[in-house]
């Protein structure tokens, strides 16, 4: 296990310099820079803040600048936000995103595998069906049409959570936004997980099971759960990893100062170096959560194990 | 319901919603950019012929929804077919060939993974301007990965099947056993694995011009209409409702018909 | 004939029963006891039934079956049991041996694990010291070395898998063992150990072994009784000896007639094996009507019930004359 984790560790690295070196390529390639916008800048000011920032010298060198000052761990400052340093932004930002993003995660596979496992085993009735139709309107649901929906109804109508913040940090602040990070990754989940408890319920190993007279609870435990939860890991690898990344719509919508800004925000204000910092963050948790994944995997089949050195 | 009949239903809803986008529009009075200055935000009525109600500015809420289910349906399958060709022609040299190829293909699909669609359809929107061709790209982009990973696993599978194995020992070229064994096996699985993917690309061409990257004002897409809608909710739900539960109808036909292709592909395998 | 550890009640004993997937009647009017001690062969092609009836005798048929008749096992009438009564009996009064070690096994556990899990599930007496050697026991009853716990089945050859599957199956002492086709995977001399295995259970162990097969002729050399399933029905049930050489039922005699042999005259034609029976069981007369060379007008308008013929119970209007 250990040589695949720094196997794919190693091997991430020039993964995720190449999509930093896509990035910045991308970023620059736009016309415009961070400081067109501005209100009418003298000429002067504007040629001085590009030579402060380094953005009047050739680009290959502003990307081994940046590339170097990566390995470093500094991703350089914010071009709009002059004061702060992108390093010091993320450090904000992704906890917020994290805590929402994982807590909606947490949800949606409670909900999911529990939907999901429940829908197989009452297969055809009408508690599978309601959970069936339930799932289909869930996926069809992003969090941009169903965040105004539950904020006017338990926000503004019920009065049952604040509208919007988070900066006494209550719980209570996180159910809405949680609720509709959650949803159509829950109704996912359900859907994968019902149809393949449904496959592995049918296989010879079950019956098997309950023919040594193990209780149903043990069977469904120990027997049902792990081969079904296999398709579940393929497709969290990246879920995970937008969920956790920061959901714009969700951070704008509920007021909370996650990294989901920092992407389209700083595209349209050109400020590379933030852009850059989210795509940074963002590819090492698609990695993180794809080699995630896959040692769940293993752990689920060992036969996979003994392929494992080939993979 | 048997299989083959939720696929038929599914199927038959999904040409049904598709023929009602193309002609739909038609049947009302109104067109797509008309103001009706005398009902604007009015509710769905009978009055007028808004049988949907009007926006803020007075504009055909029926007429705008169904328009933009046909712009945002034909961009999700647009964008699914120019995936599956780019994607399944990845997927099927990296599995056949193997060695090199297969780690670099498989590298940049890894990295097209790692890449913020978000940021390649706000960097495309930049360069190419707005609009519906920039979102199939992107749209096609996310559509291409899923689909390169799937076929390079199946392609490998099918390499491997016993009957391949027997062919290659009697002799059969390389090529004649990829065209006749290898690539028919490939479609049923494609095909079912693109009709999956339509209704996320769907989502994700409705996020696009929800952030206002795709379709813009006046034309109609589900995503423009939803970020109105979103905004005017408390004053006019109906911008907000209609277009949803056309997008939620859409999703949900897509997905049964996807997901009952699938259990009937695999119970036939 | 039978082992002098016979036991007074029969172990496994079916009268009347008959089984059906929702309308569909998959097997009918089915009598047939096994002893303690017994080997008794359950033959019949496939589709005829054999595995919905280990099923049924389970307690495990499919969810929408029914069942008429009663059954039996180890002097407990299970005809109407409710699933926590099947719990306690499954792996501890009646034990099944499935077919396939790779799929009837969990992939992602140990041997050892599925074992003790089996051990624990039905322990006789709380000693965990007993329970861990009883697990232990039972493998070497195989003849798998102890280091075999910590493999898992994609590890296992398809004769380790088999053993596996019966060490799982007696672990709980069983007093009626349920052999599913045990060697239909396996070579020649696989199979042979794995029977020899089976039989020991009914000849040492006292145990009652139904075994089920398609292979008349290698399970009939071991059984004491063979009972064979055709329709599901149960059209032979007698001495394994005299099945095999001198049946009553034209479809059994037409059966063994349809072994190649390699005994002389080698050129003769073979004759043809009777084609497959109606999957279901008939409703008006015998399934096998239509291809009976000593067919008579009411075979084909009451089904025939057993009656007995010497040491065999026949299902049949014109069995053969005894000579």
């Amino acid at each position: 296990m250990l040589p695949l984790i720094v196997k794919r560790v190693l091997s991430g690295v020039p993964t995720v310099l190449a999509v930093v070196t896509l990035a910045f390529l991308m970023v620059r390639l736009a016309p415009g820079g961070p400081f067109d916008d501005e209100q009418r800048l003298p000429p002067a000011v504007k040629a001085n803040l590009d030579r402060a920032f380094g953005l009047d010298r050739p680009l290959a060198e502003q990307y081994l600048r940046y590339v170097n000052g990566l390995a470093h761990g500094d991703l350089g400052p914010s071009l709009r936000l002059r004061d702060r340093r992108v390093v010091d932004l993320v450090r904000d930002g992704l906890p917020v995103s994290l805590t929402l993003g994982g807590l909606a995660l947490l949800l949606a596979l409670a909900v999911g595998i529990g939907g999901g496992l429940s829908s197989a085993l009452a297969r055809g009735g009408g508690w599978d069906r309601a959970l069936g139709a339930a799932s289909v309107v869930a996926v069809a649901l992003p969090p941009y049409v169903t965040a105004p929906i539950l904020v006017w109804l338990f926000a503004v109508t019920l009065g049952w959570c604040p509208v919007a913040g988070w900066e006494a940090h209550r719980p209570l602040d996180l159910v809405l936004p949680v609720v509709a990070l959650a949803l159509p990754t829950a109704g996912s989940v359900l859907r994968i997980v019902r149809a393949s408890a449904l496959d592995v319920l049918a296989s010879p190993a079950i019956l098997a099971a309950r023919a040594r007279g193990l209780t149903e609870a043990r069977v469904l435990w120990l027997y049902v759960l792990p081969p079904a939860l296999s398709p579940v890991l393929a497709y969290l690898g990246g879920a995970a990893a937008a969920l956790l990344g920061g959901s714009l719509v969700v951070e704008t919508v509920f007021g909370l100062p996650g990294m989901g800004r920092f992407l389209v925000e700083g595209a349209l204000n050109r400020d590379y170096t933030l852009v850059l910092g989210k795509v940074v963050v963002y590819a090492v948790l698609v990695l993180g959560f794809n080699l995630l994944a896959d040692l769940g995997a293993l752990a689920l089949d060992p036969r996979q194990r003994d392929r494992a050195g080939h993979a | 319901m048997t299989p083959s009949t939720r696929i038929q239903t599914a199927l038959g809803l999904l040409l049904l919603l598709t023929a009602w986008a193309l002609v739909g529009p038609a049947l009302s009075p109104w067109s797509a950019a008309t103001l009706d200055w005398d009902h604007p935000a009015a509710a769905p009525t009978a009055v007028a012929q808004h049988w949907f109600g009007t926006d803020t500015l007075g504009r055909d809420v029926y007429v705008r929804c169904w328009l933009g289910l046909r712009v945002s349906l034909s961009i999700a399958v647009l964008a699914a077919l120019g995936g599956l060709v780019i994607g399944t022609v990845t997927g099927a040299v990296a599995g056949s060939v193997g060695g090199a190829v297969d780690a670099l293909l498989m590298r940049v699909v890894d990295v097209g993974y790692a890449l913020p669609v978000v940021l390649l359809a706000l960097l495309l929107s930049v360069v190419w301007g707005r609009g519906s061709g920039t979102l199939v790209i992107a749209a096609g982009t996310v559509g291409w990965l899923a689909t390169a990973r799937m076929v390079r696993s199946e392609t490998r599978r099918l390499w491997h099947a016993p009957y391949v194995e027997a062919a290659r020992l009697i002799g059969v070229a390389p090529v004649t056993l990829f065209l006749r064994h290898v690539w028919p096996n490939l479609m049923g699985p494609v095909l079912v694995h693109a009709t999956l993917t339509v209704p996320s690309l769907v989502v994700l061409e409705s996020f696009l011009s929800f952030l206002g990257l795709g379709v813009q004002e006046p034309a109609a897409s589900l995503g423009n209409l939803l970020h109105d809608g979103a905004r005017e909710m408390e004053r006019a739900p109906w911008l907000l409702i209609a277009p949803a539960a056309l997008l939620v109808v859409a999703l949900s036909t897509l997905t049964v018909l996807g997901e009952s292709l699938r259990d009937a592909v695999a119970r036939d395998a | 004939m039978r082992s002098p550890a016979m036991r007074e009640t029969p172990v496994l004993a079916l009268h009347g029963f008959g089984v059906s997937y929702g309308a569909r009647p998959v097997l009918a009017d089915l009598d047939l006891e096994v002893a303690g001690g017994e080997v008794v062969a359950l033959v019949g092609a496939s589709g005829a039934g054999k595995t919905a009836l280990l099923r049924a005798i389970l307690g495990l048929s499919p969810s929408g079956a029914t069942t008429r008749g009663t059954l039996g096992i180890a002097g407990r009438d299970l005809s109407a049991a409710t699933p926590a009564v099947w719990r306690a009996v499954r792996g501890r009064e009646v034990a099944w041996v499935p077919q396939d070690p790779l799929t009837a096994l969990p992939s992602h556990r140990t041997v050892g694990a599925v074992l003790d899990e089996v051990v624990t599930a039905h322990p006789r007496g709380r000693d965990r010291g007993l329970q861990r050697a009883r697990a232990a026991a039972v493998l070497a009853e195989v003849g798998l070395p102890a280091d075999f716990r910590l493999r898992y089945p994609h590890q296992l050859s398809g004769g380790q898998g088999q053993r596996v599957l019966l060490a799982l199956a007696l672990a709980g002492e069983p007093a009626l063992l349920l052999a599913d086709e045990p060697t239909s995977a396996l070579d020649p001399i696989a199979t042979r150990e794995i029977l020899d295995l089976v039989v020991h259970q009914a000849r040492h162990a006292g145990r009652a072994v139904l075994l089920v097969s398609h292979d008349l002729e290698a399970t009939g050399r071991v059984a004491d009784r063979v009972a064979v399933l055709a329709g599901g029905r149960l059209l032979e049930v007698g001495p394994a000896r005299t099945v095999l050489t001198a049946a009553y039922h034209p479809y059994v005699e037409a059966l063994v007639a349809a072994r190649p042999t390699l005994a002389p005259p080698h050129r003769t034609p073979l004759p043809s094996a009777p084609t497959a029976m109606p999957c279901a069981p008939a409703e008006a007369g015998c399934g096998f009507a239509l291809q009976c060379p000593r067919v008579q007008t009411r075979c084909r308008e009451r089904v025939p019930h057993g009656q007995t013929h010497g040491a065999h119970t026949v299902a049949c209007y014109a069995p053969r004359e005894p000579s």
